[in-house]
């Protein structure tokens, strides 16, 4: 900031005045500011909602309102404000035809005609609010659109399955709160295992946790618990469990405790069926109440009827299963062919992969 | 004095001579205002208009109100520069022997009238647009000096171009400020016929004395100027050169030649006079604003496609005042 020397009292005034209105202006920076970052948030929040980026979609419209607070404040702060730059704003907005400017360009001049022109800038700028000459303007458009955008978003969180779940008859619903409730009791039994320490475990705990929650409630996105039940039969598959106890691969990775958990004997050998059993119950029962379509046959039908396996979609490993395993996959397919879910509800992201998938089994 | 007090009274005084001719040259405030502005400033003015629409007449009324003396030169093409500046004669006082005497000129006056100047021969224009610019003239390896304040008011009709001889570009940049003047409207007319046909005369009246009006032209000058107005009426002028970034878009196609740094003189000039007449210590963006089309409009030179398409240089000043932040 420039440091003005050997003010005249006139000269002091003036300086005081330009620094009392500053605060208006820095006020007015701001809200423009936040006005603008309301924009931009808008934008990215747009973005995620197109691309289907996976957040927790609760939580945006406080973000809309949240993220540019901070961000115009500090940019603000940091933004150096010249008085001469509030000398030609205020100059402007009340029609003081350059006489604050100019005032300003000659503080420390001893020119007769300075004072004169200081007391007559003083007269017309003495009892003006900052907030009057730097007025925070409804930008209509700034806050009705993120206004708008955060309820239905709401709406949207509110109902991101309630359309398809709204077409489903009641009895249904019930079904399918039914096998929700019945997967949460099995992630419950499993939490109180005390010989499940294992990451994989944990995790697998967890998806069933949040899979039979989804289930259960109306309001949660019930493609993401699809998601979580095709994972978690991922990560049986991966660590061989749905194998019969004794396999030799099972005994090789797994410790022995776990093998011998009461949760392993399960009528048909142990925890992997049990799981895997539940699994199948529930994407059925729910995948018949989504589509109305009922078993598919094959894979392909299944695309044609626009519905396709909850698994296939939920594997990452597809891409590598492709290069060199299509017999095995081909088997898995057929393995869950009679869990489908509507093709409409699967992300965007994944329908070229799936595509890709299909025809590799068409060629076997 | 107080300097509020002097300044109010000074701006009084102007107003009051604008009045004062604007009384007797009816229907042409405007002309009137920039005629006082460009004479306060201590420039000459160009004036462009048909026959009979007063400029005689405002001339002469100028001469009444500030009350100052007033020479009128019909130029035409036998005209010689010697009937301008004066010349020496042989002269013989009494029974004295004769001597060699300068007889003065129509030039040695307050304010001149120099009516259809481009009737004369280039060497007879450069006779005047020098003593214009110097304040003075130089006959016989002796200076003499002119009046101060010493106001030319050139005019020149855009009709009859036959056997003319048009200003040149560097002739035309010492005039101040070019005014067009234009027909009256019917109002005005019928004011004019009133004035005009009644039998009484109408005297303007005495409003200010040369003292006066040097004061006035003095206090003008010391109108403050900020760097930001400043630099504004640098880029206005900037802004008529083809070749810079300023210029406008129309600019750039139409404009051969720009404003020298006399047409930054003229605009802050002006627009002090302007500050001074509105009661202000300090130069606005909107003086410089409103004296530009006289400051500038005869310092643009159009280039063929230009003078092809008629384009008016005020159309190019507008588009640049606009363009101009």
């Amino acid at each position: 900031m420039k440091r003005y020397k050997n003010l005249t009292v006139e000269g002091k005034m003036i300086l005081k005045e330009l620094r009392r209105l500053k605060i208006g202006y820095r006020l007015q920076i701001i809200y423009n500011l936040f006005s603008a970052g309301l924009f931009v948030t808008i934008l990215i929040i747009l973005f995620i909602h197109i691309y289907e980026v996976r957040v927790n979609k609760t939580n945006i419209p406080v973000w809309i309102f949240l993220i540019p607070i901070p961000l115009s404040i500090s940019f603000s702060a940091l933004k150096p404000i010249r008085l001469a730059e509030i000398a030609l704003r205020i100059d402007k907005e009340l029609g003081l035809k350059e006489r604050l400017i100019t005032s300003l360009y000659f503080l420390e001049s001893k020119d007769s005609y300075a004072i004169p022109l200081f007391l007559n800038a003083i007269n017309q700028t003495k009892g003006v609010k900052a907030l009057s000459l730097f007025p925070l303007k409804w930008y209509r458009a700034a806050l009705l659109l993120p206004l708008l955008t955060a309820v239905l978003f709401i709406y949207d969180s509110k109902s991101i399955d309630s359309s398809s779940v709204s077409k489903i008859p009641h009895q249904e619903k019930l079904v399918i709160q039914e096998e929700g409730r019945r997967i949460k009791e099995f992630a419950d039994k499993l939490k109180k295992n005390p010989s499940l320490t294992d990451p994989w475990e944990k995790t697998l705990i967890q998806k069933l946790e949040y899979a039979g929650n989804s289930f259960q409630s109306e309001m949660m996105d019930k493609r993401e618990a699809f998601m979580m039940l095709s994972e978690v039969s991922s990560l049986i598959e991966e660590h061989d469990l749905s194998k019969e106890k004794g396999d030799f691969k099972a005994q090789r990775e797994y410790p022995e405790t776990l093998l011998n958990s009461p949760l392993l004997k399960g009528e048909k050998g142990g925890l992997g069926h049990e799981v895997m059993d539940s699994i199948q119950h529930a994407k059925r029962h729910i995948a018949e109440a989504y589509t109305g379509a009922g078993k598919a046959g094959d894979p392909s039908s299944s695309l044609k009827a626009g519905t396709f396996s909850g698994d296939i979609i939920s594997n990452g490993e597809i891409k590598s299963e492709l290069s060199g395993k299509s017999t095995s996959l081909q088997g898995s397919v057929k393995k869950y062919t009679d869990s489908v879910i509507p093709f409409e509800s699967v992300p965007k992201r994944y329908h070229t992969i799936i595509k890709r998938y299909f025809d590799a089994i068409s060629k076997d | 004095m107080n300097i509020e007090k002097a300044h109010g009274e000074f701006q009084k005084d102007i107003a009051e001579i604008i009045a004062a001719v604007a009384d007797v040259f009816v229907g042409q405030e405007e002309v009137v205002g920039e005629v006082i502005t460009a004479l306060i400033a201590g420039g000459h003015v160009l004036i462009e208009g048909v026959p009979g629409l007063g400029k005689t007449l405002l001339v002469k009324t100028l001469a009444d109100v500030l009350d100052l003396s007033f020479s009128r030169i019909q130029f035409t093409p036998d005209l010689m520069p010697a009937d301008i500046i004066g010349t020496r004669i042989l002269y013989r006082e009494d029974e004295r022997k004769p001597e060699f005497t300068f007889q003065k000129g129509p030039v040695f006056t307050s304010i001149l009238l120099a009516d259809e100047i481009n009737r004369a021969t280039p060497k007879t224009q450069s006779a005047l647009l020098e003593a214009m610019q110097e304040n003075q003239i130089t006959a016989s390896g002796i200076t003499y000096p002119l009046d101060d304040p010493f106001f030319v008011l050139a005019t020149q009709n855009p009709i009859e171009m036959e056997g003319t001889y048009p200003l040149p570009e560097a002739q035309l940049d010492r005039f101040f400020f070019k005014i067009m003047i234009s027909y009256p409207s019917f109002e005005d007319m019928e004011r004019i016929v009133d004035l005009t046909t009644s039998g009484e005369d109408h005297i303007a009246q005495k409003i200010c004395s040369r003292e006066r009006l040097l004061s006035i032209r003095d206090v003008a000058r010391r109108v403050l100027v900020s760097g930001e107005v400043k630099q504004y009426a640098i880029r206005v002028v900037l802004s008529t050169h083809h070749e810079s970034t300023y210029c406008s878009k129309m600019g750039k196609r139409y404009i051969r030649y720009g404003a020298s740094p006399r047409g930054i003189q003229a605009l802050i000039l002006g627009g002090k006079v302007l500050a001074l007449q509105d009661g202000r210590f300090n130069l606005s963006y909107e003086d410089i604003r409103k004296v530009a089309l006289p400051a500038l409009r005869h310092r643009i030179l159009l280039n063929f496609e230009g003078e092809a398409n008629n384009i008016k240089t005020d159309e190019i000043i507008l588009d640049i005042l606009k363009t101009i932040a």
